[in-house]
C-alpha cells in the first residue's frame, strides 16, 4: 500500500517515464520542442490563409462584388446635380436686373391621398387655388407620384403651408430666373425658358457667357438615407455663368418708362419708345418700350408686345430728321446760315420737279437758321434741290441710317435707305422731310448724338464702354465738323426756344431739340394715312456740354387729344431730361446762376 | 519562440488598430467635409435669395412707395455745387451737394 502522509510526491515526472496520475492512470505526453514548432506552424499557416480569405474577399467586395451585392452597394449611393447659378444681368452700378435663386415647386402625390375631394378642398381654400383644378389634375393621373401643382411659390403661399400638415403634398426646391425689378427694362433683357435657356434679348443674346455648367456629386448614403461622405473622384465641381453689367441706369429707365407710359396713356396713343444715350459715349443708358411686359410672365403677352421695337421696328422719321440733313447740307455750303430762304406767303411750294409741298404754315422769307426753327418743309426742300440726290443720299448713309448701329442687340433691323437708283425725282425733296426713309428709334438718337457731341458717330452699346476713372478712347466716325455740329446746336436750341418744341423748354437745363409729326403711310393703298401719327422729340441737354440725348417716339396718338410731336412728345422728353440729370448731378441753371453771382460778388469784393 | 510570436502578433494587431483607426478618422473627416459642403452649398442659395429680396426692395419704384407710405415728401434741393463727374460715377443719393430725387415731380409749377 501506498503511504498517503508521506511528504513525498504522489507521482513523480521524468522526461521519458510515464505519469501516474492520480488514480493511478498513467498517459503519455510528448513534450517535445519538434512538436511544440510544428503545431505552432500550422497554427500561424490557418491563421495566416483564414486572413488571406478574408483579406481577398474585401478586395472582391471593393472591386468586383458579385450582383446580389453590387444592387444593393449601389443602393447607398446617391448622384445628385449640383446647380451652376446662371450669371447675374447689372445695371451701370451693380443694381441686379436679373438674377437666378431658388424657389419652391408644390407638387402632390395622388398615391398617398385617399379622398381626393377633401385634399383638393383643404389646399384649394388654404393656399388659394382652385379646388376644382387640383381635383382634376389628380384625377387625370392617379398613380402619378409627382403632380406639380405650382411651379413658384409666392412667400404667402409658402408662409400658409407651413400651417397645412397634408400627407401627399410637398415642395421641391426648383432653381428660377428672377427680374427684381419686376418689367423694368423688360424688352432689353428679355427672358429665358423652363430649361434655363435665353430665348430673347439680353438673356438669349449673351447666353454663353452667362449660362451656367452644371456639377455632380456621388455620395455615399447610410442606412436612413443620410449623406456620409463624398469621394473627391466623384465630385465635379459646378461653374457659374459670368456677370453681365449693362450701360443702362435703373434708375433712369425707370424714369423714362415712367414718363412714356404717362404720355402714352394721356394722348391714348397705341405705343411708343423712349432712348437716353450718353452722347459721348453711345452708352444706351435707358431703353424703354410700351406696352411693357414683365420677363418672369413673359408667355401671358403677346409676341409683338415683347418685342424689343427700339431696335426691331422702323417708322418714317418725319421732321426729326431734318437736323441730320440740315447739318450735313450747311456742311456741304448748300446754305448759309443768314442766307434768305424764300418759303412763300401762301404755305405751298411747287419743286423744280412740279411737287407740291406744304408748311404747317406761311413764312415768307425767313433764314437758312428759321428753316429749322420752323421747320419748313419748303425751305428744306429748296436747299435740297441744290444738293442733290447724291449728296443726300451720301450723308444719309454716313449717318449709320440703312444698316444696323452695330449695337449688337437682338433682332437689330437696318432701316431703309432706298439705292440711289430707286429714287424718283421726288425724293430728293421727300429725304429732307424725313419721308422715303426709315429708321429705328436708335439709329435715330445715335445720329443726333453725334450733333451733341461734336459731330462724331459712336457706336451705341448697352455695355458700359469704360470703368469709371479710366481714359476714354472711342471708336467713332466723324460725320461733321465741330463747328457744324455746334452751331447746328444752337440753332436746335431756338428750335426749343422759339419753334414746335417750346413745350419741352426746361427752366431747370437748356434743351436743344426737334419735334416731328410725321402721318403714317399706308401700306395697302400708297400714301399717308390722315389721322395716324409718330409723334416724335429728340432732344439733348445742356446745349452747352449735352450730357444726355433723349429721343421718345409715341406711335398713333388720339388725334381729338393732340398729336404734334412737341405737344405729346416734347413733355416726357423734357421731363426725363430733368430728372435723369438731377440724377446724375448736373447742375441746373438755377444753380450755375447762383454760383456765378457769388463768383461776381467774390471778384468785386 | 512563443514570445517571438507573441510579439509579431501584438505588434501586427496594434498596427492593424492603427490603420483602422486612421481610416475611421479620414471617413469621419469626410462625412465632415460633404456636411459642411451640403450646408455651403443651402447658405450659397440663400445668399441668392437675400440678393434678390435686397434688389426687389431698393428698387427705384419699391423706393418711390416706401417714401410715399412713410409720407415723406421729396423735393430737389437746388445748390450751387458743381457735381461734376462722369455718367458711370455717378450712383444716386446724394451728389456733390444736390439732393437726387428722380420720382420727385421737377417740373415748375
Amino acid at each position: 500500500m501506498h503511504d498517503m502522509s508521506d511528504d513525498a510526491p504522489l507521482y513523480t515526472e521524468t522526461n521519458s517515464q510515464p505519469l501516474l496520475r492520480p488514480g493511478g492512470v498513467v498517459t503519455e505526453v510528448d513534450r517535445s520542442p519538434a512538436r511544440v514548432l510544428l503545431v505552432g506552424r500550422v497554427m500561424i499557416i490557418l491563421v495566416t490563409v483564414v486572413l488571406l480569405a478574408l483579406l481577398g474577399r474585401v478586395v472582391q467586395l471593393q472591386t468586383y462584388p458579385e450582383e446580389r451585392l453590387a444592387s444593393k452597394l449601389g443602393s447607398q449611393q446617391s448622384t445628385q446635380r449640383l446647380s451652376g447659378r446662371r450669371g447675374t444681368i447689372l445695371d451701370r452700378n451693380g443694381r441686379v436686373l436679373a438674377t437666378t435663386r431658388i424657389a419652391k415647386k408644390l407638387f402632390v402625390d395622388p398615391v398617398l391621398i385617399v379622398d381626393y375631394s377633401s385634399f383638393s378642398e383643404k389646399v384649394g381654400y388654404g393656399l388659394g387655388y382652385d379646388p376644382v383644378d387640383i381635383e382634376m389634375a389628380m384625377a387625370a393621373r392617379p398613380k402619378s407620384r409627382y403632380i406639380v401643382l405650382d411651379r413658384r411659390l409666392d412667400d404667402q403661399r409658402i408662409e400658409l403651408l407651413k400651417t397645412l400638415d397634408l400627407p401627399g403634398l410637398a415642395t421641391d426646391p426648383v432653381m428660377i430666373r428672377d427680374y427684381p425689378q419686376g418689367q423694368l427694362a423688360g424688352h432689353l433683357i428679355g427672358f429665358v425658358g423652363a430649361d434655363g435657356k435665353g430665348l430673347e434679348g439680353l438673356e438669349k443674346f449673351y447666353n454663353k457667357r452667362i449660362a451656367a455648367t452644371d456639377g455632380r456629386v456621388r455620395y455615399q448614403r447610410d442606412a436612413r438615407g443620410r449623406a456620409l461622405w463624398v469621394n473627391s473622384r466623384n465630385y465635379q465641381k459646378p461653374a457659374d455663368g459670368e456677370n453681365l453689367r449693362l450701360s443702362i441706369d435703373v434708375v433712369i429707365q425707370s424714369i423714362a418708362e415712367a414718363s412714356l407710359a404717362e404720355a402714352i396713356e394721356k394722348y391714348h396713343a397705341e405705343s411708343g419708345q423712349l432712348v437716353v444715350m450718353d452722347p459721348s459715349t453711345g452708352e444706351v443708358l435707358a431703353m424703354a418700350s410700351y406696352p411693357a411686359f414683365d420677363p418672369a410672365t413673359f408667355n401671358k403677352v403677346k409676341p409683338e408686345v415683347r418685342r424689343n421695337r427700339v431696335v426691331t421696328d422702323v417708322f418714317e422719321p418725319g421732321s426729326i430728321f431734318k437736323p441730320i440733313i440740315w447739318a450735313s447740307m450747311t456742311q456741304l455750303g448748300a446754305a448759309d446760315p443768314n442766307e434768305m430762304i424764300d418759303t412763300g406767303t401762301s404755305g405751298v411750294h411747287r419743286t423744280s420737279k412740279g411737287r407740291r409741298l406744304h408748311d404747317a404754315r406761311p413764312h415768307g422769307r425767313i433764314t437758312w437758321d428759321e428753316v429749322l426753327i420752323y421747320s419748313s418743309n419748303i425751305g428744306m426742300s429748296i436747299v435740297a434741290e441744290r444738293v442733290g440726290a447724291e449728296k443726300l443720299h451720301e450723308a444719309m448713309l454716313r449717318f449709320g441710317f440703312g444698316k444696323p448701329t452695330g449695337s449688337g442687340l437682338p433682332g437689330e433691323v437696318g432701316g431703309v435707305v432706298h439705292p440711289l437708283k430707286k429714287w424718283t425725282h421726288y425724293s430728293v425733296t421727300s429725304v429732307p422731310m424725313g419721308q422715303e426713309v426709315s429708321v429705328t428709334p436708335l439709329q435715330m438718337v445715335r445720329a443726333f448724338s453725334a450733333i451733341a457731341n461734336g459731330g462724331v458717330l459712336l457706336t451705341p452699346t448697352v455695355t458700359p464702354v469704360l470703368d469709371p476713372g479710366s481714359e476714354l478712347t472711342l471708336p467713332g466716325v466723324r460725320v461733321l465738323d465741330q463747328r457744324i455740329a455746334d452751331y447746328t446746336r444752337s440753332v436746335l436750341r431756338r428750335q426749343v426756344t422759339e419753334g414746335g418744341g417750346q413745350k419741352a423748354n426746361s427752366k431747370l437745363y437748356d434743351l436743344f431739340g426737334k419735334t416731328g409729326t410725321a402721318q403714317l403711310p399706308n401700306l395697302k393703298q400708297g400714301g399717308y394715312y390722315q389721322d395716324q401719327y409718330v409723334s416724335s422729340f429728340i432732344a439733348g441737354a445742356p446745349v452747352d456740354s449735352p450730357r444726355l440725348v433723349v429721343g421718345c417716339f409715341i406711335h398713333r396718338p388720339d388725334k381729338s387729344i393732340g398729336h404734334y410731336g412737341g405737344t405729346v412728345s416734347g413733355p416726357a422728353v423734357m421731363r426725363v431730361m430733368e430728372q435723369s440729370l438731377m440724377y446724375l448731378g448736373v447742375p441746373t441753371n438755377a444753380s450755375k446762376d447762383a454760383r456765378n453771382s457769388l463768383r461776381h460778388m467774390a471778384m468785386s469784393r | 519562440m512563443f514570445a517571438k510570436l507573441l510579439t509579431a502578433l501584438v505588434l501586427a494587431v496594434v498596427v492593424g488598430a492603427a490603420v483602422f483607426s486612421l481610416r475611421q478618422q479620414r471617413l469621419e473627416l469626410m462625412h465632415e467635409i460633404t456636411g459642411l459642403h451640403r450646408q455651403m452649398n443651402r447658405d450659397r442659395q440663400a445668399t441668392w435669395d437675400t440678393q434678390v429680396r435686397i434688389a426687389e426692395r431698393t428698387g427705384p419704384r419699391a423706393l418711390h412707395e416706401s417714401l410715399i407710405r412713410a409720407g415723406m415728401v421729396m423735393e430737389p434741393a437746388i445748390t450751387g455745387n458743381d457735381a461734376g463727374g462722369n455718367t458711370g460715377g455717378v450712383s444716386g443719393g446724394e451728389t456733390g451737394g444736390e439732393t437726387i430725387t428722380p420720382f420727385a415731380d421737377a417740373r415748375h409749377e
